[in-house]
């Protein structure tokens, strides 16, 4: 499904860890974040698939970074929140927020 | 002195840096701050081409001037470096498997993550996980089988 701009459950979760890492965003640590923060498995393989999907968006830029012996010369890629993902986020949270006062409001009239 | 040092092999009772004992089987020295598993990836991140005059200096300075350590230092950056390869065929199926776009970034984060659990679980267990990830970060064939049970399912 075209989720178009809106934002779907794990990119929140991805948006949200990139904010988070500020400007040491990049794939393992990206996943991990995920994984400390919100208690939740994600292969990097399905990270960089949601990460290429927001930059898309325009959600998130991307560039290379350096290169390390430890990663057998492989550059990393970070990524930076842009001001329309930071919007986004927001919007997600305030949505996420009426809903839930709904509910709040919906729940004693469910109980009786 | 023994070798190859404690910290290079089994579980560690002293910060590798400066030597002081460490606290409760904390990796971090209270003392100069460092994480003991930092000493252990500078090791193993070496390759014989790296072993600059300043690298050996600081080597010999940590672990004593001996011809012998010298040696084996040589030994361990060479030996142990191959033995820190992850395994080439996960390497080479992740080449094949992965989108051409993110390919080098994911194998680089995959490697780098081997490195720290070979570090702190052992060869078995980075293998037994880069083997894992490999699969599952394997989004081409993913897609390949998704493509393949949708044409099985057209098919009467």
């Amino acid at each position: 499904m075209n989720k178009g701009r809106n934002l779907g459950e794990f990119e929140r979760c991805v948006l949200f860890a990139v904010l988070r890492l500020r400007e040491q965003a990049y794939g393992m640590l990206i996943r991990k974040e995920i994984q400390k923060q919100m208690s939740r498995d994600a292969s990097i393989g399905s990270v960089y698939v949601t990460l290429d999907r927001l930059e898309a968006k325009g959600f998130v830029t991307s560039w290379d970074g350096e290169s390390t012996p430890v990663r057998g010369g492989r550059a990393k890629r970070y990524f930076e929140l842009t001001a329309s993902g930071a919007r986004a986020l927001e919007e997600f949270d305030r949505d996420y927020m009426v809903l839930r006062r709904a509910l709040t409001a919906l729940s004693p009239r469910t109980a009786s | 002195m023994s070798w190859p040092p404690t910290w290079a092999r089994g579980p560690l009772n002293y910060c590798p840096w400066c030597m002081s004992p460490l606290v409760n089987d904390n990796p971090r020295c209270l003392r100069c701050g460092r994480h003991a598993s930092e000493a252990r990836l500078v090791l193993t991140s070496l390759t014989a081409g790296d072993m600059t005059r300043e690298i050996r200096n600081d080597l010999v300075h940590r672990f004593g001037h001996d011809p012998i350590v010298d040696v084996r230092i040589e030994r361990l950056v060479t030996s142990d470096n191959e033995a820190l390869d992850p395994p080439r065929w996960a390497v080479l199926a992740l080449h094949f498997l992965l989108p051409h776009r993110d390919r080098r970034a994911i194998i680089g984060d995959l490697v780098e993550e081997y490195a720290e659990i070979y570090g702190n679980c052992g060869r078995f267990a980075a293998t037994a996980w880069l083997w894992w990830q490999a699969t599952r970060s394997s989004i081409r064939l993913g897609v390949i089988a998704w493509l393949v049970g949708r044409v099985k399912r057209l098919i009467p």
